[in-house]
């Protein structure tokens, strides 16, 4: 197993911080996932990418939502709460038709 | 006995046909001893020798007058009236005695950090016979989603994308989240080095493109690490912005991203050919194995069409001890150990490297050749030219999917089947 801390301003500097500036979020990886933070994505003929980021932002409590293509969001949860975890946010996100994928965010190692 | 002569030297002609150039409208002949041509009005000699250049009509297939001539009981043998091209040498310092990749002496290579083993005078992508036709790229943007690149290199500076005012610095940071993607681990400087480190400035190193636009997207930090966001956010810009390939040296281990998957469609859509890296074992543990059958290595495996796998060899072009390999996922081999090229310490640093990241971006310039010379080609094309336009080495048959490794040269010269043609047979 393989535990790695990347520091908290380092991680919000790449995904910005609408809902939870400040917060210590220490980026915890095991076994390649990178712990409460997902990728989603949506079919953007059928939702515009902004409408998604909003739903998906009120679907999802205490989090932020960010997207990072037009068909792709970048969802982190709040360190200060318990993770809601991939099944509960597949679970919550499935109501959106629109919702093609929910996947949690890895880690990529360059060679 | 002769029949199967005139067959065999049809198929190796034909063979041949796939590479090679040659003037149309005319065929060479030796005739036999006091034989002549009376039959073609137009044949004169070729000064200095016994052979006869006869003229075709020039819409007249040139293959089809060979196997005609050779069939002539008077001709001892036919053939195309070949183009050859210079080789052309660089006046780069580091090239003869350090880039084997390039120019196989053999050499033994300064400062080598994997086993030193010179290999056979040859052993390289025939890059001087290449550059012979081409060494500019400048119309290809080549997108290097890595550490960053030091922009401000001796031997990077002229190549780096221009991006304008909007991006001032060549590209973008996604894992900082800043317009400045400067690189802080000398991976990406490296990787960009290989592919198009100025050529011919009597500075360090050469690329396999001496010209190019070398597209620098940050997605990984100083310690080598990105995520999938960093990365999906670094392809949607090469799209936005134009770019032809990236060059993609970082493996994810694992399932299938479906993420990733979706931009790697996206850039498929775009035009896009994504070069990746194999991988050297698990996590860079330096064991090899067969991504077939184990972990496997993304985007390496991914099916779409737009991405071409690579391994590496060493200098006796066998596969790198710390190469992984897949009879149905590993395109294609390049030179990947002991390769010298840019670093990030300065702007005139250079160091040596080996890995699966360091043959990726051979493959690259090579593709941004083939591209370049080719403005009108798919990125199936340049795909297929660099991959079947390699040469055959035995012990890659069962490990890759061409059996071969690139060969500039080759590559460039490699002819597509044409597409899209409709054969109408009429009674």
């Amino acid at each position: 197993m393989k535990f790695f801390i990347v520091s908290g301003a380092l991680f919000f500097s790449v995904i910005g911080c609408s809902c939870h500036g400040g917060v210590n979020h220490n980026r915890s990886v095991t076994d390649n996932v990178i712990s409460r933070e997902y990728v989603v994505v949506i079919d953007n003929t059928e939702q515009d990418p902004s409408a998604a980021q909003k739903e998906i932002q009120s679907a999802i409590e205490d989090c932020e939502v960010k997207m990072i293509s037009k068909n792709i969001a970048h969802i982190i949860t709040d360190p200060k709460k318990d993770d809601p975890g991939l099944e509960k946010i597949k679970t919550e996100l499935s109501k959106f038709k629109w919702v093609k994928s929910v996947e949690q965010n890895k880690e990529v190692h360059i060679n | 006995m002769l029949n199967k002569l005139v067959f065999i030297s049809t198929l190796l002609f034909a063979t041949n046909s796939l590479f090679a150039e040659y003037v149309p409208g005319e065929v060479i002949v030796k005739l036999k001893s006091s034989s002549s041509i009376s039959a073609y009005a137009n044949v004169s000699e070729i000064a200095g020798s016994d052979l006869k250049v006869i003229k075709i009509d020039k819409d007249k297939d040139v293959m089809e007058a060979v196997q005609e001539l050779a069939q002539n009981p008077d001709v001892e043998y036919a053939q195309p009236n070949y183009i050859y091209h210079i080789s052309v040498v660089p006046n780069d310092p580091y090239f003869a005695p350090k880039l084997w990749g390039l120019k196989n002496t053999p050499q033994n290579v300064p400062g080598a950090t994997y086993a030193n083993n010179p290999g056979n005078l040859g052993d390289d992508i025939d890059a001087e016979d290449a550059w012979g036709i081409i060494t500019d790229c400048s119309s290809i943007i080549v997108a290097v989603i890595d550490t960053g690149v030091r922009y401000t290199h001796e031997d990077l500076s002229a190549n780096m994308w221009n991006g304008g005012v909007s991006y001032p610095h060549h590209g973008w940071n996604y894992h900082d989240s800043s317009n400045d993607p400067i690189d802080d681990n000398g991976h990406g400087s490296h990787v960009s080095g290989i592919i198009g480190a100025q050529g011919n400035n009597s500075k360090g190193v050469t690329g396999v493109c001496w010209r190019v636009n070398i597209m620098a997207l940050k997605a990984f930090g100083s310690d080598g690490t990105g995520s999938t966001t960093t990365i999906i956010s670094s392809i949607d810009f090469a799209i936005n912005n134009g770019a032809n390939i990236i060059n993609a040296s970082f493996n994810l281990y694992g399932s299938v991203d479906a993420a990733l998957s979706t931009k790697i469609t996206d850039a498929q859509k775009a035009g896009i050919l994504i070069v990746a890296a194999a991988g050297n074992g698990y996590l860079n543990d330096g064991s090899a194995y067969d991504v077939d059958a184990g972990t496997k290595t993304y985007p390496c495996c991914y099916t779409q069409d737009n991405v071409l796998c690579v391994t590496a060899l060493d200098q006796k072009f066998q596969r790198a001890t710390f190469a992984n390999y897949g009879a149905t996922s590993v395109d294609v081999a390049a030179p990947g150990t002991n390769v010298w090229s840019a670093w990030n310490t300065n702007d005139s640093f250079y160091k040596i490297e080996s890995g699966t990241s360091m043959a990726t971006p051979y493959a690259v310039g090579v593709a941004a050749l083939v591209w370049a010379n080719n403005p009108g080609y798919t990125y199936l094309d340049v795909k297929n030219a660099v991959m079947y336009g390699g040469a055959v080495v035995t012990s890659l048959a069962d490990t890759t999917v061409s059996g071969k490794v690139i060969n500039a040269y080759n590559a460039v010269n490699y002819i597509n089947v044409p597409r899209g043609l409709t054969a109408v047979v009429s009674q």
